[in-house]
């Protein structure tokens, strides 16, 4: 773990980013998508939380939460999205997290408060399993960032390499979307949302 | 003049009232002599200084005898002008002691050498060493001190002059710089001067008897304090004169006496606001002007029935004018005030006679009426008594007597109605009529009949003049009195007026005759060649043109028999002097509680306070009048209130805040009047709304004591208190508070609030706390300013929100009304000024008025939402909600959640009312949507499920829901590319 960076941004950064991977185990886990004995449970930020067992799962989501640090501290991500799709590739869900990171603002919240907004997060998306919709057989998922512009790829350093530009399909119709939690402080601002297809969607 | 008698006074030495300290060396010349002590020496002595006296008397006095011939039936030896004066010298004089003396003994005066208060009726001195001058009545024993030039002036007067303007003049002086503290003065000792006054002055010793005989008389009678009064006074100095001449007894003195008896329990009473606490009270007791006041109330009640103008028997409801020609007959008493006094004591019909609070002959009370042959003296109303009693020594005076008039004037009443049906009542005996006469009737004779039975039934005479109208009947009373009648016909009316001095025409004042006489216009007639055009540039246009018509005779006002109240008040000027406020202020509740209960009286309230204050012009000494008011000037200051009020506390409050406004030294205070006018009938059903309204100012005002947010809902509450007045006076203020005796304690008080409060309502606060407020609030003010810079950023967005918050208000005048479920859109703040509504953006306070002023185009232009922004979620007035989220800086979705219950509005979704609040409505939902879009669409996504939640109880929520929720659609489909699910 980066512990170096003392910036505002960069305590915030690292704390989304912690906070990112926990979400993101967290949603993987309410999905179902792998049995659950996949998971322990563990306590973060004082909340239950599951966590992924399997090295390689867990390595998956640590390695590309963090290959976005650097970006986050930037402000340069706008949303990471975890998708969930169906065997057409086509997605059925996401779970949307939209940060901004405020960049001017020096002082920054303190952990302890930020912690208990994002605990907040954690506890709500415990219990958005009713909102997620079931997966059919077949389906995959994944991590993607959405960034605000493109990084430039000869300044980054290893871990940024990690990323891909993504192929995932656009659906033809706007999306719905179900607010699960948002916050609104500085720096931080981040909002998590579930967005499904709309109906007419489903049906072509 | 004998020259021995000369020599041996000299030789005995100047009389002094220490005449011990010489004889001490006397007694040995008198070893053998009969006289065992020094006691019986003096008596012989004196006894022999009286013989000497008395032959010197009678062999000097033959001279003044022929000289005067007046005077009743009496010795010889004690005839002339200074019978039963018996002076004594004290040290120099001039003329000296030894003539005085002589004059003395020409004149039928005594002369004492050795001072005995038994004996000696007068001090002569020319002055005075500086203890005796402090300690006046020790050396006095209450004697008259006087000059001798009174005894010369009175010699070459032949008569015997008021000594009053004698006084030595340090007396005077003494007297009136002890004039704070004389209650003492009026106890036993000032009576029993007065008495002796009393019984100089007299000459006719007949009367006495009468006099006597009249006061047993009465007392059977019993039921008349003043006769019972009189009577018992008489005894009482009966008792007391044993070492008088019961001959001196006369009617002068009887009367005297009677009248030091009544001021006696008047005046033991302590006699200014200093030291009676009822004064008040006993002034407008005591007060005549009081009576004439108060007279006309009574009138009306009394005489209602005919007022209403159920017809009397001589009324003719004939409607043919053509036969009948309308005449006013002007009714007025002749000198009321005495004659009803009088009435009772035939005998003094011919006599002066006055009618005044004190009888004390140099006293400074102001003669109210004097009957004709007091007048012949140049007896005057208003005079002074000293001033009346030096131009008639003899001169009766007469206490009021309020009960007779009372009855008097009733009997009047009822007589001039019962032979008119129109009677315009003047005063208490002083009345219009008019009448209606067919052609050949003599209008002389119905005021002949009236006059007649006025006399029999109440012994005292009428004048009556009759006219083609009020003025010309006014004027014919003039040259009818006394007790006679006088008739101008029409065809003598220029006639009449053509050598009537203007100064009689009613209206015409000192000013208005100064004026004219310049243009040398003394008369009438003059006046007549005088164009309309002319007076009216002159002397105004009213007064010129009542002046063009009066001097032809003309005059349209008619006879009314009831004339509308237009103010009620009390005032008192006499007497008024303060030592601390704590003083001023008992004055002035007392006259509260007077001027409550005449307004109680009359069941009127009144919507103008105005508060008259006399204060002693810079410069001006005590006033001549005892305890008067002397030269003053007049400060007023009158405040209207919407509400009119009759309750003392109320007055009181205004009263004492207004007082205060001057800021004067009370100590300078020489009368105060208070006045209600804009009169309006009491009614019980409006006084409650009244009292209703000011719990509602007074709950909303402890509530912004607790919650410093709720500043602009409480201020909104008392621009609410006066719907329909421009300004938000404090008026309703005030009466409010005063049915509230507890006040928030001062802590409690938001100051900004305070700070923002009309300057009205601020100074009756100010008052309430007796001033600690203003002290607070300047020292606040230090601070702030202090602070002002450094805070000044922080508040920058805090005032935002207050500013937007009143700029809601401003907008929304009415939404008060639909409070609760109207969403104020906290950013209402229009583009422009040119949209502000100014006539409300004037009563808006200053401070803020300017705050919003400044705040006003680059709080457009920002458009720039906070976080804490959203706490300017104003729901109207309706507080509690906006507390809330002002306060907890809570989300319209948990207010929505909280208040579900209140947000069940009952307007008819049809009405104008309903569908402003549902523009506003959207119009804040709207805003709220853009704010919240690009970071809290859980907010807003929990707002919108509630809203439809809750749309299925409100119509009005419904329609909210509906209109909003394409923007929050869209909006969503713009920043996140979808909608939100299960709204759709």
């Amino acid at each position: 773990m980066d512990r170096k960076n003392q910036s505002p941004q960069g305590q915030t950064a690292k704390v989304v980013v912690e906070f990112l991977e926990v979400a993101i185990n967290c949603i993987v886990f309410l999905k179902g998508f792998y049995p659950s004995r996949a998971f322990e449970r563990r306590r973060y930020m004082n909340v239950v939380v599951n966590k992924a067992r399997h090295p390689q799962l867990a390595n998956y989501i640590h390695s590309s939460i963090f290959a976005l640090l650097p970006y986050i501290q930037k402000g340069l991500v706008k949303r990471v999205v975890v998708i969930f799709y169906g065997q057409d590739q086509v997605p059925l869900e996401k779970f949307v997290f939209k940060l901004t990171i405020g960049q001017s603002y020096q002082s920054s919240v303190s952990e302890a408060e930020l912690e208990f907004a994002l605990r907040a997060f954690l506890v709500k998306l415990n219990v958005s399993e009713t909102i997620a919709k079931p997966l059919p057989s077949g389906a995959n998922w994944e991590i993607t960032a959405n960034f605000r512009e493109l990084p430039s790829q000869e300044n980054e350093g290893e871990e940024a390499k990690l990323w891909v530009p993504t192929d995932t399909k656009q659906w033809m119709q706007p999306s719905e979307i179900t607010p699960i939690k948002s916050m609104d402080s500085n720096p931080l601002k981040l909002q998590l949302y579930m967005e499904h297809p709309s109906v007419t969607e489903q049906k072509v | 003049m004998s020259r021995s008698s000369g020599s041996s006074s000299r030789k005995r030495g100047r009389p002094s009232s220490k005449s011990g300290a010489t004889n001490p060396l006397k007694p040995p010349f008198f070893k053998s002599s009969p006289f065992s002590d020094f006691g019986s020496y003096m008596t012989e002595k004196n006894r022999k200084f009286r013989d000497q006296f008395e032959t010197d008397a009678s062999s000097s006095s033959h001279g003044a005898n022929l000289a005067i011939t007046d005077g009743g039936v009496s010795g010889v030896d004690s005839q002339g002008i200074f019978k039963g004066v018996a002076i004594f010298v004290d040290g120099f004089t001039v003329p000296p002691s030894q003539e005085l003396k002589n004059y003395m003994l020409k004149h039928g005066g005594k002369f004492v050498n050795y001072f005995s208060r038994h004996t000696v009726t007068h001090i002569i001195c020319s002055n005075l060493p500086d203890s005796k001058r402090k300690n006046l009545r020790a050396f006095s024993h209450g004697l008259p001190v006087v000059k001798p030039d009174w005894i010369a002036d009175s010699i070459a007067a032949n008569t015997l002059l008021s000594w009053v303007p004698y006084q030595l003049v340090e007396y005077a002086v003494t007297e009136t710089s002890k004039q704070l503290k004389l209650s003492a003065f009026f106890s036993e000792k000032g009576i029993s001067r007065s008495h002796h006054q009393g019984i100089l002055i007299q000459n006719e010793t007949s009367l006495s008897d009468k006099c006597k005989g009249e006061s047993t008389e009465l007392t059977p009678s019993g039921t008349d304090n003043f006769s019972q009064e009189n009577s018992q006074e008489s005894k009482h100095i009966d008792t007391n004169d044993e070492l008088k001449d019961v001959k001196s007894e006369s009617e002068e003195d009887c009367s005297t006496s009677y009248v030091a008896g009544k001021s006696s329990d008047h005046l033991n009473r302590p006699h200014s606001t200093l030291t009676d606490p009822n004064f008040v009270e006993n002034y407008f007791k005591y007060s005549r002007l009081h009576f004439i006041g108060t007279w006309r109330n009574r009138y009306r009640k009394r005489f209602s029935n005919f007022l209403s103008g159920t017809g009397s028997k001589n009324n003719n409801p004939n409607n043919d004018t053509e036969n009948l020609r309308r005449i006013v007959i002007h009714i007025d008493m002749d000198c009321f005030f005495v004659s009803v006094v009088i009435r009772i004591f035939p005998d003094l019909l011919d006599k002066p006679v006055a009618v005044c609070h004190s009888n004390n002959p140099k006293g400074t009370a102001e003669i109210s009426s004097a009957n004709y042959p007091a007048r012949s003296y140049g007896i005057k109303a208003g005079m002074f008594v000293r001033d009346a009693k030096a131009r008639c020594p003899h001169l009766i005076i007469f206490p009021y007597d309020f009960s007779a008039y009372e009855e008097v004037a009733d009997q009047f009443y009822s007589i001039l109605h019962k032979h008119c049906k129109k009677v315009q009542a003047v005063s208490c005996d002083e009345a219009f009529l008019a009448v209606s006469l067919s052609l050949n009737d003599n209008p002389e004779n119905i005021a002949e009949i009236i006059r007649k039975e006025i006399f029999e039934t109440t012994r005292c005479t009428a004048s009556a003049g009759i006219g083609e109208n009020m003025l010309l009947a006014r004027l014919a009373t003039k040259s009818a009195k006394p007790n006679g009648q006088c008739f101008i016909p029409l065809d003598k009316v220029n006639e009449y007026l053509d050598k009537l001095p203007i100064s009689a025409l009613p209206g015409v004042g000192y000013n208005v005759e100064e004026k004219l006489r310049m243009k040398e216009v003394e008369t009438c007639g003059q006046l007549r060649t005088i164009s309309k055009d002319v007076l009216q540039k002159d002397l105004g246009s009213k007064m010129g043109d009542m002046l063009w018509n009066y001097c032809r005779g003309i005059d349209h006002s008619a006879v009314e028999a009831v004339q509308e109240t237009k103010s009620i008040g009390a005032e008192v000027n006499w007497g008024v002097r303060f030592k601390d406020s704590k003083d001023s202020e008992n004055f002035l509740m007392n006259l509260c509680k007077e001027v409550s209960l005449r307004l109680h009286g009359c069941g009127v309230q009144g919507r103008t306070i105005t508060l008259k204050v006399k204060v002693r012009k810079k410069g001006a000494g005590e006033p001549v009048k005892y305890m008067g008011c002397g030269d003053c000037e007049t400060i007023s200051r009158s405040l209207t209130v919407p509400g009119a009020i009759n309750d003392v506390d109320s007055l009181h409050r205004i009263a004492k805040q207004t007082f205060a406004s001057f800021h004067l030294d009370v100590k300078e205070v020489r009368g105060v009047g208070l006045k209600l006018s804009r009169l309006e009938l009491a009614n019980p059903s409006r006084k409650g709304i009244e009292e209703s309204r000011l719990e509602l100012l007074f709950s909303s005002a402890t509530r912004k004591g607790k919650q410093p947010v709720e500043q602009s809902c409480s201020t909104n509450h008392s621009r609410e208190d006066a719907p329909s007045g421009a300004c938000p006076s404090s008026s309703s203020a005030v009466s409010q508070g005063s049915n509230i005796s507890e006040l928030p304690p001062l802590s409690h008080i938001d100051l900004d609030v305070v700070r923002n409060l009309p300057p009205e309502i601020f100074l009756e606060m100010n008052g309430l706390y007796k001033g600690e407020l203003r002290k607070i609030l300047e020292s606040q003010q230090q601070e702030k300013e202090y602070n002002s810079e450094s805070v000044e950023r922080k508040d920058c967005r805090q005032q935002d929100q207050e500013i937007s918050t009143r700029m809601q208000r401003v907008l929304e005048p009415s939404e008060a009304s639909c409070s609760k479920s109207n969403y104020c859109k906290s950013d209402l703040m229009p583009g422009s000024l040119s949209q502000v509504d100014f006539s409300i953006l004037e009563n808006l306070p200053d401070e803020v008025r300017t705050d919003i002023l400044k705040q006003l185009p680059p709080h457009r232009v920002e458009n720039q939402f906070s976080e804490s922004s959203k706490s300017n979620l104003s729901l109207g007035s309706h507080s509690k909600g906006f507390e809330m989220l002002r306060v907890q800086n809570c989300l319209l979705s948990e207010f929505l959640l909280s208040n579900a219950t209140f947000l069940t509005p009952n307007i008819n979704p049809s009405s104008e009312e309903w569908d402003a609040i549902v523009v506003n409505s959207c119009e804040f939902m709207k805003e709220y949507i853009r704010q919240k879009i690009e970071s809290d669409i859980e907010e807003l996504y929990n707002c919108f499920r509630l809203l439809k939640r809750l749309s299925s109880k409100s119509s009005l929520l419904l329609e909210l829901y509906d209109r909003t929720l394409p923007l929050l659609q869209a909006s969503i489909g713009e920043h996140y590319g979808g909608k939100i699910a299960s709204l759709v």
